[in-house]
């Protein structure tokens, strides 16, 4: 098992290499002159010629803009390892301390989001293969398959409109995270303050996100419950419960798993859109940011997280299939 | 109840209707015979392709029968909601006009009994507009422009409503001038008046507006007596007692330049945003300005020598002729030069792209633009014709990344699962990485790098090819499992020991049956990448203006007062795309269970 996991993590890097020049080139194969992202033009026409000169020059050598493209990825990657991930164009502070609070936003969401998700499809899915055919089965179909249909933000906007825009009360705000006096941090009232403006936001991404799961779910109860050992239990003469929640579940667990590793994945990224939408200052909103200013260090840092986590996520699933389910070996 | 509605989900859904008892023998049907009968069973799945061959359809044939001037913009008709009665005339008062005048989206009457009425669709800033003040007295002139319209009673009151923006402070008439008003002319943000002291005044409008009306001083110092002013989108012209022509443009353009040789003939005359009319005495039209305009210089020969008046739109003229009948012409759009065939006319009214003639019985004759049938958007842009627009770049963009996909993904697939070992290693480590990337990032990055290198078409094509490149794993994994499973077959070893060549093996013998799995896949597929191409169109980062798609149409959305107020400039677009995107999905459900035997509960 300890060579499995050293040969993955081995891949992982490699391939994080992979995307990160990938990436890295993207940026600087730009048109336009590198030099006028740190000092801009309207800045430098402020300034003495001589001092531009300097400045310019300054710039170059430290970000080491004479050397071949290749060669920067390289410092840059050398900067990586030693923890610099640069500065963050926007605020001026060290990209670590920039996209903190924007991926504890994230994270936040996406934490309530993830246990309201899987709180409600595992039950929802089960029972759904269960009484397969039924009115209640028919009617969860129909709503997931409309959920499938609408993109995440047109959901988002619906909800603005009929929970905030028309009806007469001011529970939900439209957007943003915080009221604009907000209530000292800590206390009760900032608690409320915080949920209030996390409550649509939240509910768009569950909503885009049961859909799929559901159905998915479903199906892969189904398949585990036309399963010959499942036939064999209940000849046994095993409860119905057992026969379902033991036997059944057990053989539908890989595939759920599959799946939450998967959503879990796409969770940060998928639900950029909503943060959008809503304005969650969550790593969407940074992300945007970043790309209008041309902020390289934050781009590139924010993408080596999401490639990680993902590569991460994977790893994880490998181990957890071996142990779940005794068939499938490290190999 | 319950269980009446659980009947009618299962019908909708399929629910075996009859059950063929255990003694019966099933008829035996070929594979693709019980697809196809399987797939029609279910309503829902009829009722999903019907909606998405509608939509493909009419998506497909409106754009022609509405074509898209891309450059358009119309800041007179920002925001108007969905209506066709910007010419409809009230019944209550046809056949008892005496006066008529077209504003931008309304029209303004006056009976023979001196009630002034206002019909038509204005914005929520112009909303009085419709309710017009009763002077009650002889009116002797009445006009209208973009945003508000005028009255001129016989006893030289002036009477103003429209917008009520304080910026404009358009209805500010000055109070001096009261009682001594002999005509006037509304602009676009301006009125220009001529008072019986042959003087011109003006009021309302911005800073820059004011600053070119600087130019009536420059009249008002001539020595002639002004007596007739029109309006233009830009300007105003005055005639003179003389005949001759002032435009009042503090800075010369080329509707400036009026030609000398008609200066002193005119008698009566109209302006476009470019171009200038004048119908001289003998009867003749003469057109100046902007020389490349060609539709509006080309004055019917025919018309020359029986001209009457001359009235001008945003891009087109119309003239009344001395036997009652009318002529438009210049660029034909909304239907604004398609004059009727009518005699007996004695007035026009021509305003924007609305054109109304008025008969010596009170009743009115119009053509032109009607309205907005599904309202228009925040620069004035028809909605009907840009959802339909949209919907053809929204469903080809799809497509077409379903396709990049599609090749991609079999081509691969085919490989892994057929060449297995090293191939397939590879073929899947390289999956996993594009698998995981995460897709809306980057493809936001992509687009971002690129989208200023590109023309907004190839834009387009980079677009499709984008959302076709970073999506295609998923369908690279299941033919390459469906082909794995599929060639341990007897027939594929049969194949193989008749000495059948590889290539023939897999595009012959094995990919039909890896076909229906992989069609059900793409058809589920093109749903969602026309949702992501949505939803990169609404961050701003996919097809960009002007070019419609349905994302960015709702992209302008994003506040209360569009939400609730301008509803039609975001309902319709997310409607259509909701509609097709659930008739995709409802399609590829029933393609699924009609080729899955598993999922058919046997």
């Amino acid at each position: 098992m300890v060579k499995f996991v050293i040969k993955r993590v081995l891949y992982i890097i490699l391939v994080l290499f992979l995307v990160s020049f990938f990436v890295f080139m993207l940026f600087r194969t730009m048109p336009g002159d590198p030099v006028d992202i740190f000092l801009p033009p309207e800045v430098a026409a402020g300034m003495e010629p001589h001092e531009v000169a300097i400045m310019r020059e300054t710039i170059i050598r430290d970000m080491a803009l004479d050397q071949p493209h290749f060669i920067q990825y390289l410092f840059w990657l050398a900067a990586m390892f030693r923890g610099e991930f640069g500065t963050s164009m926007e605020t001026r502070l060290p990209v670590i301390d920039h996209v903190r609070s924007p991926i504890t936003n994230t994270l936040v969401i996406n934490i309530f989001n993830m246990v309201i998700i899987f709180a409600i499809t595992i039950p929802v899915g089960v029972y759904c293969a269960i009484k397969r055919g039924k009115a209640f089965d028919n009617i969860s179909l129909v709503v997931s398959m409309i959920g499938l249909s609408i993109p995440g933000f047109l959901f988002g906007l619906i909800l603005i409109v009929f929970l905030v825009v028309i009806p007469p009360w001011d529970i939900f705000p439209m957007f943003g995270m915080a009221s604009l006096m907000p209530p000292p941090e800590g206390t009760m009232a900032w608690y409320l303050d915080r949920l209030r403006h996390m409550a649509l936001p939240l509910l768009a991404m569950v909503f885009m996100g049961l859909a799929g799961m559901i159905r998915f779910i479903r199906s892969a109860m189904i398949d585990a419950l036309n399963m010959d050992c499942i036939r064999t239990a209940r000849a046994k003469g095993l409860g119905e419960k057992t026969v379902v929640y033991v036997h059944a579940f057990r053989n539908a667990l890989i595939p759920i798993i599959t799946i939450m590793a998967g959503f879990f994945i796409t969770l940060f990224s998928g639900a950029l859109a909503i943060e959008i939408t809503f304005q969650w200052q969550g790593m969407g909103v940074i992300m945007i940011n970043a790309l209008n200013l041309r902020d390289i260090a934050v781009q590139m840092t924010m993408l080596v997280f999401y490639a990680m986590i993902a590569f991460v996520v994977i790893l994880i699933l490998d181990i957890v299939y071996v142990l779940i389910d005794p068939r499938i070996r490290f190999d | 109840m319950k269980r009446w509605f659980g009947s009618l989900i299962g019908m909708l859904f399929g629910e075996r209707v009859s059950k063929i008892s255990l003694m019966e023998e099933e008829q035996v049907q070929s594979p693709v015979k019980t697809i196809i009968r399987e797939f029609f069973r279910r309503k829902l799945t009829i009722i999903g392709l019907v909606a998405f061959f509608t939509m493909l359809l009419a998506s497909t044939i409106f754009p022609f029968f509405y074509p898209m001037d891309l450059r358009e913009t119309d800041t007179a008709q920002v925001n108007q909601r969905p209506s066709l009665n910007m010419m409809r005339v009230p019944r209550s008062i046809r056949g008892e006009l005496d006066m008529v005048a077209s504003g931008t989206g309304f029209g303004v009457g006056v009976t023979r009994d001196y009630r002034v009425h206002a019909w038509g669709t204005v914005s929520t800033i112009a909303q009085p507009l419709l309710s017009p003040p009763q002077p009650g007295r002889p009116i002797s002139h009445i006009c209208a422009g973009p945003y508000h319209a005028l009255v001129v009673t016989e006893d030289g009151h002036l009477y103003s409503w429209g917008n009520e923006s304080p910026t404009f402070a358009i209805n500010d008439v000055p109070p001096a001038i009261q009682g001594s008003v002999l005509t006037a002319a509304a602009g676009m943000r301006m009125t220009v008046a001529i008072t019986d002291d042959h003087r011109l005044h003006s009021w309302g409008g911005i800073d820059a507006n004011r600053r070119q009306l600087a130019a009536i001083g420059r009249v008002n110092a001539i020595p002639d007596i002004p007596v007739q002013v029109e309006s233009s989108e830009r300007t105003f012209g005055v005639l003179t007692e003389c005949g001759q022509i002032h435009v009042l443009l503090q800075i010369a353009e080329d509707i400036s330049y009026v030609p000398e040789a008609i200066q002193g003939r005119v008698v009566d005359f109209a302006m476009t945003v470019d171009n200038g009319a004048a119908v001289l005495d003998d009867g003749t039209v003469v057109i100046w300005g902007v020389p490349t305009h060609f539709e509006a210089l080309a004055v019917p020969e025919h018309i020359q020598g029986r001209v009457v008046s001359i009235g001008a739109g945003r891009g087109h003229f119309t003239a009344l002729l001395n036997d009652g009948s009318v002529v438009s012409w210049g660029e034909n759009r909304n239907g604004r030069t398609n004059a009727p065939n009518i005699t007996n006319a004695v007035a026009i009214a021509i305003n924007g792209d609305h054109n109304y003639a008025l008969f010596a019985d009170g009743t009115v004759a119009t053509w032109g633009f009607r309205g907005f049938p599904l309202g228009s958007d925040g620069v004035g842009r028809c909605v009907f014709t840009r959802l339909w627009h949209g919907g053809r770049y929204s469903l080809l963009i799809g497509m077409m990344a379903v396709v990049v996909q599609g090749i991609i993904g079999i081509i691969l697939g085919g490989f892994a699962g057929f060449y297995g070992k090293g191939v397939d290693m590879f073929i899947m480590r390289f999956g996993e990485v594009v698998g995981s990337l995460p897709f809306l990032p980057i493809a936001i990055i992509i687009q971002f790098r690129f989208r200023h290198e590109l023309t907004p078409v190839q834009g387009m094509v980079f677009l499709m090819a984008v959302l076709g490149v970073l999506s295609w794993p998923p369908l690279m994994r299941l033919v390459r499992a469906q082909i794995m499973q599929v060639k341990e077959g007897e027939y594929v070893l049969a194949a193989r020991a008749l000495g059948v060549r590889q290539f023939k093996i897999i595009f012959r013998h094995i990919m039909p049956n890896v076909a229906s799995a992989a069609i059900v896949a793409l058809t589920l597929a093109l749903a969602s990448s026309m949702l992501t191409e949505t939803t990169l169109s609404f961050i701003g980062f996919g097809v960009s203006e002007p070019y419609p798609t349905w994302g960015n149409m709702i992209s302008g959305s994003n506040n209360s007062i569009v939400l609730r107020y301008q509803w039609w400039r975001w309902l319709f677009p997310a409607v259509s795309l909701v509609t097709v995107a659930l008739s995709i999905n409802l399609i590829g459900d029933g393609l699924r269970e009609a080729t899955d035997p598993k999922a058919q509960g046997r």
